[in-house]
């Protein structure tokens, strides 16, 4: 009822936010399926309707600049800390060796909005996101779903390093160029497709200083090329990623 | 009833709503309650828009018996928490659709919302984070 609440009652939504928020929070320890999960999707539905477009985003045609556009609308500004909190708490959500597939792929949702919508909020748990995705993809008996969406989380995380350049993500590059190196040679066309993606907004952030003297190119490109090489010419592969190859 | 509502004219669909509520409070004490509850909920998705005045008389009920319930749930927990499930989907149906009906009560519907949120009928919060439950059902367990 508090997702009624929130997309029928903007109005009252500073008050709700005030009055659930934390209650609402503590039932991400919920052992009851149905239950944490209708409580990931409140959180999405509030991460939705605290932010807006800007309204001039049509006139950005780079691609990757695109969720900067999204700001936290300044009558919700406050509540910044309250998501890092919650993000804090999804953390939880992924060390549980109880969790079961679905409230993992659901915590991979609501992690990926909250990178899309909130990236700052995410950004102050890097270390933990960073590793979270880092073991929830390389485990191969995990699902393609949540493998995938771990591989969005990361596009999401460069996109905001293409705008910002911040020395904290950088510091991750060579987990960022492992993960998506073990992508482009998955068998799942899904894995290759949303590597390409990643790579492409690694490479934008990479970009302002890289030429083919440098140790970053040295080090993050040079080994790609054969394997992305490999990857085009693999015969089974799926158009989607043929697509991808104007990297 | 959810069908049966959709073919009702809106001076039937009153008096069947009107009758349905007129019951629950009549059988506020009894097993039958939940039966009404569930009738009028289903009206209430098919036919919102045509209870308005029953609408008006339901919300005071609901929202005066919901603390009562979480109260005793453990006196009878599984007719108190279906109960209490049903009283949430009409609290829901009726802030969807029934917006003006719904304007003067939307504090104290939240009130009543609050409360719900600290309720833990399953006993199934973790232990590590929250303080270890007890066990029994029908707890606050942070308040």
């Amino acid at each position: 009822m508090t997702d009624t609440f929130i997309l029928t009652h903007p109005e009252l939504l500073k008050e709700l936010t005030q009055r659930l928020f934390d209650k609402l929070l503590k039932r991400f320890s919920e052992q009851e399926q149905n239950v944490k999960l209708a409580a990931f999707s409140t959180f999405s539905n509030f991460l939705r309707v605290i932010v807006q477009r800007a309204s001039n985003e049509e006139a950005f045609e780079d691609l990757a600049e695109k969720p900067m556009l999204i700001k936290i609308k300044p009558e919700f500004v406050e509540f910044q800390g309250k998501v890092v909190t919650m993000i804090a708490e999804l953390i939880k959500v992924f060390n549980d060796k109880k969790a079961s597939s679905a409230v993992k792929v659901a915590s991979s949702e609501l992690l990926l909005l909250t990178t899309i919508n909130i990236p700052d909020a995410v950004i102050q748990h890097l270390d933990a996101v960073i590793k979270l995705i880092d073991v929830n993809y390389s485990q191969t008996s995990n699902t393609i779903e949540l493998r995938t969406n771990m591989l969005k989380i990361l596009g999401a995380i460069l996109k905001v390093q293409v705008v910002e350049n911040k020395p904290q993500i950088e510091r991750h590059y060579p987990v960022i160029n492992k993960l998506i190196l073990s992508s482009l040679e998955d068998k799942s066309f899904k894995l290759v497709s949303e590597g390409f993606k990643a790579l492409t907004v690694f490479y934008r952030a990479l970009r302002p200083t890289l030429s083919s003297t440098t140790e970053k190119f040295q080090t993050y490109v040079k080994p790609v090329i054969g394997t992305v090489n490999k990857t085009l010419k693999s015969t089974d592969i799926d158009e989607e990623v043929i697509m991808r190859d104007g990297l | 009833m959810g069908s049966v509502s959709l073919i009702l004219s809106p001076q039937q669909a009153v008096s069947v709503g009107g009758e349905l509520v007129n019951n629950m409070i009549a059988n506020k004490d009894k097993k039958e309650l939940l039966y009404y509850t569930i009738g009028f909920n289903s009206m209430l998705k098919g036919a919102a828009s045509k209870l308005g005045q029953s609408v008006k008389k339901v919300l005071p009920f609901i929202l005066e018996d919901t603390p009562k319930r979480v109260e005793n749930a453990a006196d009878d927990f599984d007719f108190n928490t279906e109960l209490l499930d049903y009283y949430l989907l009409i609290l829901d149906n009726i802030i969807k659709n029934c917006p003006q009906e719904a304007g003067s009560y939307l504090r104290n519907i939240i009130d009543r919302l609050e409360e719900l949120l600290s309720f833990d009928p399953n006993g199934t919060l973790a232990e590590d984070d929250f303080g270890a439950p007890d066990g029994s059902q029908g707890k606050f367990y942070f308040q």
